[in-house]
């Protein structure tokens, strides 16, 4: 075995490549074993899914690319597929074979990518999957008659039952190694007449000699990615040249572009002729009655808020035991490095920084892996398409697209996963915009900042009871603002985006609404888990850094000895209390003396605790004050001045970077109570409330809550946000210009905020 | 004058039976006859197989009556009003 001559040849490298909604990924998902590495294509917003398996001894590279109708590319990401097709894509080596996948009930328009493919003459394999979804509608295709006529290996499958897997694996080895064929050549001598001159020309420059395919690119798609891209990489009068071969191709009766589409579907009729039986035309299928109601005037809107509805409320009912579950999860590894490490940089470092930074963002692990659940479930089933047809009119008027429906509606649990589902919008600019507007939907994370201060300063005042049960309460109108605040202002943001900064790019609402289907439960399965890694891993390392980070700038340059003196201190008298009261839960209870003596003890330790508590509070708000942190509050604050904002709320602000919910924290350890105060806390509340400016007067009032509410329901506090902007734009430009332009939102409404609340 | 009358009575002839995909309705089969323009929109539209000859029925609307549901050559497609104003056609 370990001789074996197979383990010496060549990996191979295989490209899949199909339509949309053809169980691409589903067959993808099996072929490779789940075992894919998924990242970006360099330069562009384009995922990169790669799978390394091994069949007969042969090491494979499977690369999956974005689904496609078309290989003409119209973008840079369009631009990937042929890129990786022709070898011209950095790290990724020339395919020795494709695999495309075609929707076997949807044959004909499928073989329309297929005819593009064979122009690239590399062995390729045809799979028609959902043949099952075919035969159910009365089609029946004669796969063996059409791999004749193709001359060409045809595999059927059915990827969400793992059917047809092991032949097409088989099939993928054997023309790995095959010949390659000659390319289709359906265009008239003109054509090829026109792109051999064109080729002449475009030979000169420092690339060499295009292929072939691209040249023919060039020469069709008018306006394309292919003509931009030339028209800056090579000699001038390139256009002249262009406009006047497809002048002389239109004289000769085949006009650019309607001729490829007439030719490659006028093959693919011809091909299908007596391979294929159709039940009669215009047949209404099992979809069409189900659409009939799904997107009805009043019963598919209903539907459409119902849903929406049910899977907002089980991704917070759901996820709560979990979330739960994770906070005491923290709670008890703070408490087992407490009981390991002595006071010192290192357990602060640990607990204070590692831990607490890492747990509040793990916290909200729960809610994502529920609503990527759904996500996949509704996008699997067909019914995602559906919701951006219905929402396509309203998005429409901000200048967007149905498609951006369901990432913002993501946004509203956390901008995370809503800034990855963007990823069903092609146009790129569209997407953009989504992406942009997307951190300012009002997350989860942004609660306990509203409750903390909502509890503190909001009078809670009735308007509307029920039965002595309050329905309509001032707080609740106030929460309410606060959430929607960040959703109202993303109009005019996303209008002025589209407008003003992606001018001139309506991206066409072209889209197949696939049949439905019951989801495949690995398929889902899968999805959810890779997307909790992802989420896991890249926002985890983020937040772990600065966690750290901001520990270091909030604990240095001060001296803590004071502070460990005192938390040895109160640790040494925990144990004592715990000792006492094991001792007076065992003495017999008819020694009524002994009790009291104990008793008194214990009270005696917890005064002193007390006292010990009280002097951490300020030893520990001292030395944020003199720390980096702190230093950088007092500068900062004339500038937060104008917000009604003293140096503490300034500091409050840039420790929260991170994540917003860290202002908690941050504000319990200034306001020296520690760092461990929850968003409920009445010490907090009564500070918050108690805190003067050295003149005595009240920092905190309702304008300055109303004020640091604003401020928070519109920045963009959160580094795993940015990080994921950044990972899914493959840039920093847009994590700098979404931080600049979010923080600016931010402030321009609290100083409203406060100046016009002063007014009262 | 007379020229005039002329001109605008074969005008209006012309718009009369040019039909475009955005004006049947639910239910109706059109035939397509053309594809306008060499713009992004029309060559996409001619990729999903948008072929003059080609038969295409409006099975239905999005409740605020755009974007519009068709079928053809066997697969549901959604295009808005705009883009089915690209194509023309004529009741078969």
């Amino acid at each position: 075995m370990t001789n074996s001559p197979a383990i010496t040849q060549k990996k191979l490298t295989v490209a899949i490549i199909g339509n949309p909604n053809t169980g691409k990924s589903t067959l993808f998902n099996h072929l490779s074993g789940g075992h894919a590495h998924i990242g970006n294509f360099p330069g562009v917003t384009v995922e990169k899914k790669v799978g390394s398996v091994t069949w007969e001894g042969r090491s494979i590279d499977l690369v999956d690319l974005p689904g496609t109708y078309s290989l003409a590319p119209r973008s840079i990401d369009e631009m990937v597929a042929v890129d990786v097709l022709l070898g011209r894509q950095k790290d990724v080596p020339l395919p020795d074979a494709i695999v495309c996948i075609a929707d076997a009930s949807n044959l004909e328009r499928n073989l329309y990518l297929f005819s593009q493919i064979l122009d690239l003459s590399i062995p390729v394999v045809l799979v028609l999957n959902m043949c099952d979804l075919a035969r159910s509608r009365g089609i029946e295709i004669d796969a063996t008659a059409l791999s004749q006529k193709l001359k060409l290996p045809v595999v059927c499958t059915e990827a969400h039952a793992g059917k047809g897997v092991n032949e097409l694996k088989a099939e993928i080895v054997r023309i790995g190694v095959g010949e390659k064929h000659l390319p289709l050549s359906l265009f008239p001598d003109a054509f090829y007449h026109e792109r051999e001159q064109l080729s002449e020309k475009l030979q000169t420059d420092e690339d060499g000699i295009p292929p072939d395919f691209l040249v023919d690119r060039l020469l069709l798609d008018v306006g394309g990615y292919v003509e931009s891209y030339f028209e800056h990489h090579t000699h001038n009068g390139l256009m002249d040249d262009l406009r006047q071969a497809r002048l002389r191709l239109k004289e000769a009766g085949y006009a650019v572009p309607a001729m490829e589409a007439r030719l490659r579907y006028g093959w693919s009729r011809d091909l299908l002729k007596d391979v294929i039986k159709h039940p009669q035309e215009h047949q209404v299928t099992t979809s069409d009655r189900i659409d009939r109601w799904l997107t009805h005037r009043v019963f598919g809107f209903l539907f459409f808020f119902a849903l929406m509805f049910f899977v907002f409320q089980s991704v917070f009912t759901w996820a709560g035991p979990a979330m739960d579950l994770i906070e005491a999860g923290q709670g008890m590894v703070e408490g087992a490095v407490e009981s390991l490490i002595s006071p010192g940089p290192l357990r602060s470092l640990v607990v204070d920084g590692v831990v607490a930074g890492v747990g509040g963002v793990l916290i909200f692990l729960p809610q994502i892996v529920i609503l990527y659940f759904f996500i996949a479930v509704l996008e699997d089933s067909g019914y995602m398409a559906r919701a951006a047809f219905i929402m396509d009119r309203l998005m429409r008027s901000l200048g967007l697209s149905g498609k951006s429906f369901i990432p913002l509606m993501s946004s509203f649990a956390c901008a995370v996963p809503g800034i990855m589902a963007t990823r069903v919008i092609e146009n790129r600019h569209e997407r953009l915009v989504t992406i942009l507007v997307a951190p300012l939907m009002s997350c989860s994370a942004r609660w306990p900042v509203y409750t903390l201060f909502i509890a503190a300063f909001i009078p809670n005042i009735a308007y509307l009871s029920l039965a002595g049960s309050p329905l309509v309460t001032l707080q609740g109108l106030v929460l309410f603002g606060m959430s929607s605040i960040g959703a109202l202002v993303a109009i005019p943001v996303a209008w002025f985006l589209k407008r003003v900064c992606f001018k001139g790019d309506v991206a066409p609402f072209v889209m197949e609404l696939p049949g439905y289907k019951w989801p495949s439960p690995r398929n889902v399965i899968l999805r959810v888990y890779n997307r909790a890694k992802s989420f896991v891993v890249k926002a985890g390392t983020l937040i772990f850094l600065t966690s750290i980070i901001i520990w270091a700038a909030g604990y240095f340059p001060g001296d803590h000895s004071e502070q460990f003196q005192i938390q040895q201190r109160i640790e040494t008298i925990d144990s004592k209390v715990q000792k006492l009261e094991v001792e007076i839960t065992e003495t017999d209870e008819g020694d009524q003396m002994a009790l009291k003596e104990l008793q008194a003890q214990k009270e005696l330790l917890s005064a002193e605790q007390t006292g010990l508590n009280e002097q951490q509070n300020l030893v520990s708000s001292q030395l944020v004050e003199s720390s980096f942190l702190g230093q950088a509050g007092h500068l900062i604050a004339p500038v937060v001045k104008p917000l009604g904002w003293d140096w503490k709320i300034g500091v409050g602000v840039i420790a929260s970077f991170p994540a917003r919910e860290v202002i908690i924290s941050t504000l319990g350890t200034i306001y020296s109570l520690g760092g461990d105060v929850g968003e409920d806390d009445e010490g907090l509340i009564g500070s918050i409330r108690a805190a003067t400016w050295p003149d005595g007067s009240k920092v905190f009032n309702v304008p300055v809550a109303i004020s640091i509410m604003v401020f928070f329901a519109l920045c963009a506090q959160c580094a795993a946000t940015l990080m994921v902007i950044r990972r899914e734009t493959n840039s920093w430009l847009w994590p700098v210009i979404s931080f600049t332009y979010m923080t600016t939102l931010a402030y321009v409404g609290a100083f409203i905020s406060y100046q016009v609340g002063m007014l009262f | 004058m007379h020229l005039n009358t002329r001109y605008i009575a074969f005008f209006c002839v012309e718009i009369v039976f040019v039909m475009t995909l955005n004006q049947i309705i639910k239910g109706q089969i059109a035939r397509i006859t053309q594809i306008n323009g060499e713009d992004a929109v029309s060559i996409r539209l001619m990729e999903m197989g948008l072929i003059d000859g080609e038969e295409i029925q409006l099975l239905g609307k999005a409740p605020l009556g755009d974007p519009l549901e068709f079928a053809v050559r066997g697969y549901r497609l959604s295009l808005r009003l705009n883009e089915a104003k690209c194509v023309e056609v004529e009741i078969v």
